[in-house]
């Protein structure tokens, strides 16, 4: 803590990195004092995006050295997915927070590993999953949750992207199991899947699915599609690809004997229900402004605006001893539900979902 | 057959479709409508007077004994079509069914046996694999212009209303309609996309409830498909969707993608590039449908499209335009389903 200001220190230096660090930038509570990469070029190329501030970083090649840099409070994890659980847990025990990008980690064990350690240090671990922080988003998710659809019956999500081949050709680690840890879902589908478990506000119970690469030279699948059913009774279709050209807007399709709520990219695009008996919904507006305790201010309309809004929160949430908005037992809910559908690929058989954290 | 001579038709099943038929039928240039069955005699009787007193039969294997009947169209419920079909065949006469074909797989296999055997056409109504857009997009897909297929998807989001359900007796019954969402409202949408793609499922996981109507059979339906090309497919039914979605069929493969909503197509984007972006176009103007037939603005545009075609097949001698082992696809897919989700199995269509 410096200047009463947090000090965040950022662990890898990659293509996420620049966003974390606008962000830091743009909290007036926060302040980027550390970074690391193993590759110096990296650290180097990062840096020079930061005009004259960047004589003030701190740079570590050994994220073990930066979690026990004493101006570090907060430790944003940034490199690649099954990496993850190496840097949290580092952070933890050296008494960091950690704000982590999705995906949580790429394995349930060593979420597990993180959460606990967190949890033992006594240290906030919050995750990236920038959609929820659009403010349609957290309407959906109120209404939803105070009963406007009647009973949930379906929930779906439509994730259908488009990668050339050269894209898995451009970089080495894309489309391999041990550091993506998965394809079409894991990597592209992730915010999605979180997504459509968040609005629904049910866990899976179980899923049959199958998952390949049919036409793309990787490891990971470029098409999965999965069938769902919530605890809460309702179904779900889950469709994620990377070979679908040239690609849809992510939709994600609500809807219950009341009313239906439809969502493209990050915004409602329908919003219909009924109050009566049996009757027919009928499309309304979606209310503009619902109170949500505890949120933060609209970060509004800029590229890193999901990041801000959780570099904010997380600050806040040491502040107040409270839960992160996106708390690593909620972040490892879409993890969990893609490693069944792996699971389930993998042995033609319907799985049960587990839930730990 | 002499040119000026008309095919005479039959009706079979009074009821609410006939009249699409007897339309369609009367806007055919080479058929004629010189019969009707129906069981209630009185409501029978009716249509055969504003049918300009065309002869009326209380069974309809008396209809199809009719000497001036060469051609049977099958308006019964469901689970009837069956019986109608081989009583026709039996007596010579080709049939044009409503759809579904029937509703379980030993009478589809008999029904199409009868008509095999007894070299008689058997025809299904669906209407919608008769639309140009259909079409067009069916010689695209088989053309390739969408590359290797790798999802084909129907979303088939419905709404019934239990006043719906109550309002008839034999509403959301097994043995009446044979099944629920998927088997009545949604296999318009698995016949069209079955069609389209051109390709058979290989496999099916599915899970079929009631989950708000209190009816026999299913609500919702969600079913993860593997067809034999190796794409993958979800299929999702219901009627308790609120308000309910336009029918949406999308078809994906690795170089292009052509959705449709309802009847219209609403994307058609393609790339002839290796490794290249799709670019969304406009469907091509027209493309020459093969077996395309005209029809009278008047008539229900399916059942004038399909009654001239099979009148014409049999003229002609050649399949009509759905045959039975084509309309029975898609409820032997439903089928599977509904045994897929009573038995938590996957079932693979071949071993079924």
């Amino acid at each position: 803590m410096k200047n009463g200001k947090f000090g965040f220190g950022i662990i890898g230096c990659g293509v996420i990195a620049p966003t974390h660090r606008q962000a830091i930038d743009a909290c007036d509570a926060a302040e980027l004092v550390a970074v690391c990469d193993t590759d110096e070029k990296q650290i180097r190329s990062f840096l020079a995006g930061m005009d004259g501030a960047a004589a003030e970083i701190r740079t570590y090649s050994d994220y073990r050295e930066l979690v026990r840099d004493r101006n570090v409070d907060i430790v944003s994890v940034c490199t690649p997915s099954g990496l993850h659980r190496e840097g949290v847990t580092a952070a933890a025990r050296a008494g960091k927070h950690v704000l982590c990008e999705k995906p949580l980690e790429i394995d349930a064990g060593r979420m597990t590993d993180m959460t606990a350690a967190c949890r033992e240090a006594g240290v906030k671990l919050g995750c990236v999953f920038q959609s929820r922080t659009s403010p349609d988003m957290m309407r959906a998710r109120k209404a939803i949750q105070d009963g406007l659809l009647g009973q949930v019956i379906l929930a779906d999500a439509y994730l259908k992207d488009y990668r050339s081949h050269a894209y898995y050709r451009s970089a080495g680690w894309r489309g391999t199991w041990s550091l993506d840890g998965g394809g079409a879902l894991m990597n592209q589908g992730v915010h999605g899947v979180d997504l459509l478990l968040w609005l629904t506000g049910s866990p899976v119970e179980s899923v049959f699915a199958r998952a390949e690469h049919k036409v793309r030279d990787i490891e990971v699948e470029d098409t999965a599609v999965a069938n769902l059913k919530f605890r809460n009774g309702a179904f779900g279709a889950l469709i994620g690809t990377t070979s679908c050209n040239p690609g849809e807007a992510r939709r994600i399709e609500l809807h219950g004997d009341r009313g239906t709520i439809t969502v493209s990219g990050s915004s409602i695009s329908r919003w219909a229900h009924t109050r009566e008996e049996d009757g027919r919904a009928e499309d309304t507006e979606p209310p503009k402004a619902i109170e949500i305790e505890g949120a933060v201010a609209d970060p509004g309309d800029i590229g890193s605006a999901g990041h801000v809004y959780l570099v904010e929160d997380l600050v806040r949430a040491i502040r107040e001893d409270r839960d992160p908005y996106v708390t690593g037992e909620s972040a490892r809910g879409a993890i969990d539900l893609i490693l069944a559908i792996y699971e389930s690929a993998r042995t033609g058989r319907e799985v049960e979902v587990r839930h730990e954290g | 057959m002499a040119r000026q001579t008309k095919l005479g038709w039959g009706i079979i099943g009074a009821g609410m479709i006939a009249g699409h038929f007897r339309s369609a039928i009367d806007a055919c240039s080479n058929a004629e409508l010189v019969a009707v069955c129906n069981y209630n005699e009185e409501k029978g009787r009716k249509f055969a007077s504003e049918s300009g007193g065309i002869r009326f039969y209380r069974h309809y294997q008396d209809l199809v004994a009719d000497p001036n009947v060469h051609i049977a169209g099958i308006c019964t419920p469901s689970g009837m079509h069956a019986d109608n079909v081989i009583a026709a065949a039996r007596a010579g006469v080709h049939s044009l069914c409503e759809k579904p074909l029937d509703v379980t797989r030993e009478k589809m296999d008999r029904m199409i046996g009868a008509c095999r055997d007894a070299g008689v056409k058997l025809g299904c109504i669906f209407q919608s694999r008769t639309s140009d857009e259909a079409i067009r997009v069916r010689n695209a897909v088989r053309n390739g212009d969408l590359g290797k297929l790798v999802l084909a998807d129907a979303l088939l989001k419905n709404y019934r209303s239990q006043e719906y359900y109550d309002s008839a007796g034999w509403r959301g019954t097994w043995k009446h309609d044979g099944g629920g969402a998927l088997m009545n409202q949604g296999v318009h949408g698995v016949d069209l996309l079955l069609w389209l793609i051109d390709d058979d499922v290989e496999s099916v996981f599915a899970r079929a409830e009631h989950k708000v109507r209190d009816i026999e059979v299913e609500d919702t339906a969600v079913a993860t498909i593997k067809y034999r090309s190796g794409a993958f497919g979800t299929l999702i039914g219901t009627t308790s969707c609120n308000p309910g979605e336009a029918t949406r069929l999308e078809i994906h493969g690795d170089s292009g993608t052509i959705t449709m909503s309802g009847t219209e197509i609403t994307r058609w984007a393609t790339t002839t590039e290796e490794d290249g972006r799709a670019v969304d176009a406009f469907p091509p103007r027209q493309i020459g449908a093969a077996g395309n037939v005209g029809t009278a603005s008047a008539v229900a545009p399916g059942h004038g499209f399909l009654v001239d075609d099979i009148t014409r097949a049999v003229l002609e001698d050649r399949e009509p335009h759905i045959p039975g082992e084509s309309a029975r696809k898609s409820v032997d897919l439903i089928l599977a389903i509904y045994e897929s989700a009573r038995t938590g199995q996957e079932i693979v269509m071949d071993a079924w």
